[in-house]
């Protein structure tokens, strides 16, 4: 009678090559050799595993295959887009694919429907209004300056980043400064004790001039900002935000809580945090890198989540980064920097959920151009409105 | 799936020749490297990564992507690998074949199935240091080899001889991981 022979494992075959078979593994071994094809892939293997490569092996001739390739296929499949600008966008697509996006974008084909309707509407940049400690308030984003605060500490105005400089003789810590970003606008600081701040669209910080010797404390009134704290064991750092506080020693992390949202999101890329003086908690709440805590304004109540940190601080590399977020949430994130109204025109859009990685920089029709590519979703924009329909 | 991904695989819907074409550019000499350490076999390899390309081509409209193009092909041929073996009756319990593909491949790390990379990311932090880190820079960061040899000021060539060595090194350990090495 035939018997039917039994599968083997690949690890059989590596120790068959270097002759380590136990008697009954290599009987097995020998009733799955009484097959032919097994033989050619035996033989194949061992060959692969003694010298390192495959035994037939040849240099690939990409243009000879591409060409044998395209006979295989049906004749009537290439029969669209011989648009010169989707050619020229298809040869970077593997290559760059965000360039893709650009290349496609740049001359819209006559399907988009916007084409018709661009009112080159600008991204925000980089300008910010300072308040300084006595109340003057300084206009940054333009030109360079110097600012002495009332204790004597520097400040310098630069027209991307304002940067305090510390000096260890300087006393008089409860000078504060605090900054506002409009909407289309972003900023960036580095605090005197050495830690970066970016501040996002319709946001406001409040922050010592100086930090003193016990503690760095600021305060983030509304809106978003990202830390990227300086290291000190001796002097841990406390952001204030209107629902809780977050401590940290030296870390990188990104607290969300705009005034029309509600919630209060911080999200952890590097390091740990510690949430404390929450309103209506007792306990504090540590923080690891990925992980967010959401806390409710409203009902009070708070979670911890596990997200893609990245996706949470690519605004401060110059790119909107969506991933699985409705239409509505993507759209309060644009109408901040973009400076637009949105008006929806049904309640079903809302909740159609998008991915993607958007460039910051662009006009807006750039980015209604790219959601409308890969969508059903029809923009139609009045003035300074969008309309979604 | 991305956007960019979305875009350029509405394109092969659409019958995008060119778009297409990159794809293959970009993808067939890896994905052949990789079914290779399958089937151990030029011809065979080729052959299957050229029936994936007419497939997805004529079946473009069937296909159903959730990760991205790329995770879509080293899947696609991992499991036309895994067909072929079944008729031989060839199992690959411990993933050894995939592990060997994968650092064949040539490619960045991030679109291969992340239980399998655990294993291959320990190996890599036991390399010699530089060997670790062009490996690394290449795999992880999927820089090209102009870029790393810019980076550490090292010529090309030192690159590719780095990184042949430490793929045969990650083999080794990967054997030593899966209880193998005792063999050698």
């Amino acid at each position: 009678m035939l018997k039917q022979i039994e599968g083997v494992d690949i690890e059989l075959i590596r120790k068959r090559v270097l002759s380590k078979l136990t008697p009954e593994e290599e009987e097995r071994f020998q009733r799955w050799l009484t097959k032919k094809a097994n033989r050619d892939y035996y033989e194949k293997a061992q060959y692969y595993y003694t010298k390192g490569r495959v035994r037939n092996a040849s240099e690939i001739d990409t243009k000879h295959v591409w060409s044998r390739l395209t006979h295989r296929l049906p004749p009537q499949r290439s029969r669209l887009l011989k648009h010169p600008v989707m050619v020229a966008a298809s040869i970077a697509a593997v290559i760059a694919v965000t360039a893709l996006l650009l290349i496609l974008l740049e001359q819209p084909a006559d399907n988009v429907k916007l084409a018709k309707q661009i009112t080159s509407i600008v991204p925000g940049h980089r300008s910010a209004e300072l308040i300084l400690s006595n109340g003057q308030k300084v206009r940054l984003g333009n030109e360079k300056q110097e600012v002495v605060e009332e204790n004597g500490i520097v400040i310098n105005l630069g027209d991307e980043e304002v940067i305090y400089n510390s000096d260890e003789d300087i006393s008089g810590y409860d000078l504060k400064n605090t900054i506002r970003v409009g909407r289309g606008e972003e900023f960036s600081l580095i605090l005197a004790d050495g830690t970066k701040v970016w501040i996002n669209s319709l946001s406001e910080l409040c922050f010592p001039v100086n930090f003193n010797e016990s503690v760095r404390e600021v305060e983030i009134l509304s809106g978003e900002a990202c830390f990227d704290v300086a290291h000190d064991q001796q002097r841990p750092f406390i952001v204030k935000t209107p629902g809780h506080n977050i401590k940290v020693l030296g870390t990188t992390f990104n607290v969300s809580c705009y005034q029309n949202e509600n919630v209060i999101e911080t999200t952890l890329i590097e390091g740990l945090i510690e949430i404390n003086n929450q309103q209506g908690a007792s306990v504090p709440v540590i923080v690891r890198p990925d992980q967010q805590y959401v806390f409710s304004k409203y009902t009070l109540d708070s979670n911890v989540q596990r997200v893609n940190g990245a996706n949470y601080i690519a605004w401060t590399h110059g790119v909107f980064l969506f991933e699985d977020e409705s239409l509505e949430s993507i759209f309060k994130t644009l109408e901040r920097w973009y400076n637009i109204n949105v008006f929806f025109e049904t309640n079903e859009k809302r909740a159609q959920i998008f991915s993607g990685r958007l460039p910051r920089f662009e006009n807006v029709d750039v980015i209604l151009n790219m959601i409308e590519k890969v969508s059903d979703v029809e923009f139609n924009l009045q003035d300074n409105t969008v309309i979604i329909k | 799936m991305r956007i960019e991904d979305r875009i350029i695989f509405n394109e092969i819907k659409k019958g995008n020749k060119e778009v297409y074409r990159s794809l293959f550019d970009e993808y067939y000499e890896k994905l052949v490297a990789f079914a290779k350490s399958y089937l151990f076999d030029q011809y065979e390899s080729e052959d299957l990564v050229q029936d994936l390309f007419v497939y997805m081509w004529e079946h473009a409209t069937k296909v159903n992507i959730t990760t991205s193009i790329k995770a879509y092909f080293y899947q696609s041929i991992r499991n036309r690998c895994i067909n072929h073996l079944k008729a031989l009756k060839v199992k690959d319990k411990n993933h050894l074949l995939y592990m060997d593909g994968v650092l064949q491949a040539d490619d960045d790390l991030q679109h291969f199935d992340p239980k399998i990379l655990t294993d291959i990311m320990l190996s890599i932090d036991e390399l010699p240091e530089q060997m670790g880190k062009v490996f690394r820079m290449k795999t992880v960061d999927g820089l090209s080899r102009d870029q790393i040899a810019e980076k550490l000021d090292i010529s090309v060539n030192t690159v590719k001889t780095q990184l042949q060595r430490a793929r045969q090194k990650l083999k080794e350990k990967l054997l030593h991981r899966t209880g193998l090495l005792f063999l050698l």
